[in-house]
């Protein structure tokens, strides 16, 4: 039997989907409209946090987060189709996240939009949280393919090339944490409570980011990884060596882990500029660097990036806020680019804890190959 | 009315089919775990069998558990999307209640989950036509001794807890899962306003406040 009805809308009119995340602690819903020349219309993008249910725990517990979004997700893309003056009717697809994440929440979304999308006869597209991140930059304004990416997050640390859609070259990522764990753990080290991140930038205000010597990460390592693990650790041997530690070791200790950070972030990605202008002779000054992620909101990290940036030519982009932090538009834009491709999923689409960005590049270009497999990947 | 029940709170995937007038279709199939990857390609093949467009569904049931955490969301989201979608009913029928419909009305009857790790979820459907027990999760160990003041002597059993509450001597129904004809009778039961298409977990997420505290 053929459920697929016809197409609401032609090409020409735009495309329109709708996409849902909820990989993380963020479930969200997003309508995008594309225009036959590419421009994006953002029509609806909502976003449900969590940070409430999972303050007391001082990080996100997994199976708090999959039930929240279980309970949120239908009502999401109700809302969503509400705000846009739409029925699924008008949708040309529905495309969610399937992974990387936390796999309880990941599976919300998709089932949510399997069910959407079995009950309209739209195709469903199953997106790469990673690839999201990476086009993001791409709803705000128009940016040609290649540019330089870092994404940095409470999930995720890695260097990228965007290519093209569906290209993506790992240039590096973390071998341990995040940069957001660092920060977030770090922050429950000292007690500055939950979301760890915004918490520590506060203290750090106040502190002394030269007091305390913390190790360099893969300090004369070449390449472009990342390691925070030995930095977190360090910092809390640091505080637990403190007998009475009074509110400026907590600033003081903040500000130089914080620093310690974005050092670490500016050197890796200094590499990735140097490997890019080698790699793309041909893209003309100031070569595009993107900053995608929740710790591209500390000033410390960006201003890092920007001094790196200036300094090898580049000049650093940064999506609004709303679209750097997990969210659904950003879904609901990859979800557009493979459906303007064709590149539409069944329904037996799996959830997935591990996908790393470049098995995409992998599965249209096998010479590619996939990248490393680990945790963080 | 067309109605359309779907069951991944254990180890099958299971999805079954009411039509007026039309023999029930049940599929069932034992697959331990994927069912994410299963459920949707089940529900479509089933209607496609059936000549039933989704649209054309009037009420969407899902089995609410007690069961697996993660398979029971499995199937509540993907309820809510296509109810969503079919603008059909969504509701939700806890696996107990399904079960003490299978056991028949001979109250009074106990049917009890296996919450592992030591625990047990009972409820407890002392006589004919009244409002069953709240469901509570207690250790095995309790269960047992208290048993005796939850229920009348002459209790039945069911449920996936009655080899573990065996040694309380009371008779068995034989019945410890769910049955589809059964959670398509429940379903049809079901008050949208109140059967709500949510999970019913045994237990609180496994989460330790700083300090190893318990969550209030």
């Amino acid at each position: 039997m053929d459920l697929a009805p016809p197409s609401s809308s032609t090409q020409a009119d735009g495309l329109i989907v709708l996409g849902l995340e909820s990989s993380c602690d963020e479930s969200a819903a997003a309508i995008l409209r594309r225009q036959a020349d590419g421009r994006i219309e953002v029509l609806a993008d909502l976003v449900l946090g969590q940070t409430e249910a999972h303050a007391p725990f001082g990080g996100v517990v997994p199976e708090i987060a999959a039930r929240a979004h279980a309970e949120a997700m239908d009502g999401l893309a109700a809302a969503a189709l509400n705000e846009a003056g739409l029925s699924l009717a008008d949708l040309d697809g529905i495309a969610a996240t399937s992974g990387p994440g936390l796999i309880g929440g990941v599976m919300a979304a998709l089932m949510t939009a399997k069910g959407l999308a079995l009950g309209s006869g739209k195709p469903l597209i199953a997106v790469n949280h990673l690839e999201g991140h990476a086009l993001s930059p791409r709803l705000s304004e128009p940016l040609d393919f290649p540019y330089l990416l870092l994404l940095v997050s409470g999930g995720h640390t890695q260097l990228l090339i965007a290519e093209a859609v569906g290209r993506y070259r790992r240039l590096g990522s973390t071998l341990d944490d995040a940069a957001g764990e660092a920060f977030d753990k770090t922050a429950k080290v000292l007690g500055l409570g939950f979301p760890g991140g915004p918490a520590l930038e506060r203290c750090a205000q106040e502190g002394d980011a030269t007091r305390f010597d913390l190790p360099v990460p893969l300090k004369g390592k070449p390449g472009c990884d990342f390691s925070f693990a030995g930095l977190k650790t360090a910092a809390r041997q640091i505080w637990d060596g403190l007998e009475t530690p009074t509110e400026q070791d907590r600033a003081d200790l903040a500000a130089s882990v914080q620093a310690a950070i974005a050092r670490a972030l500016a050197s890796r990605t200094k590499r990735a500029m140097d490997r890019f202008a080698e790699d793309y002779p041909d893209i003309a000054q100031p070569r595009p660097l993107v900053v995608a992620g929740g710790v591209a909101a500390n000033r410390t990290v960006r201003a890092a990036l920007e001094e790196a940036a200036g300094h090898a030519g580049f000049s650093l982009i940064a999506p609004p806020m709303k679209w750097c932090t997990d969210n659904a538009a950003m879904i609901a834009l990859a979800g557009l680019e493979k459906l303007v491709r064709g590149q539409t999923d069944e329904l037996d689409a799996p959830a997935r804890a591990r996908w790393p960005l470049d098995a995409v590049s992998a599965k249209l270009d096998p010479a590619i190959g996939s990248g490393r497999k680990g945790p963080k990947a | 009315m067309n109605l359309l029940a779907i069951d991944t709170t254990g180890p099958d995937c299971s999805v079954a089919l009411r039509q007026p007038g039309a023999a029930d279709r049940l599929v069932s199939e034992r697959i331990g775990r994927g069912h994410a990857e299963r459920l949707a390609p089940m529900v479509r093949d089933l209607l496609a069998e059936a000549g039933l467009a989704p649209a054309q569904l009037d009420r969407i049931a899902v089995a609410t558990g007690p069961g697996s955490f993660a398979g029971t969301r499995v199937a509540t989201a993907f309820a809510r999307g296509l109810a969503l979608a079919c603008q059909a009913e969504a509701v939700g029928v806890s696996n107990l209640v399904v079960m003490a419909h299978q056991a028949g009305t001979d109250a009074p009857l106990i049917v009890a989950h296996d919450a592992k790790r030591g625990e047990v979820v009972l409820q407890v459907w002392a006589s004919d036509g009244e409002t069953p027990s709240d469901p509570q999760r207690l250790p095995l160990d309790e269960a047992l001794t208290r048993l005796p003041e939850l229920a009348p002597a002459e209790a039945r059993l069911a449920g996936s807890a009655s080899d573990l509450l065996a040694p309380a001597g009371l008779s068995r129904t034989g019945i410890e899962s769910l049955d589809l004809s059964a959670l398509l009778d429940c379903a049809g039961l079901a008050d949208p306003q109140t059967d709500k298409p949510s999970p019913f977990y045994a237990r609180p997420p496994d989460a330790k406040l700083p300090g190893g505290l318990e969550p209030a």
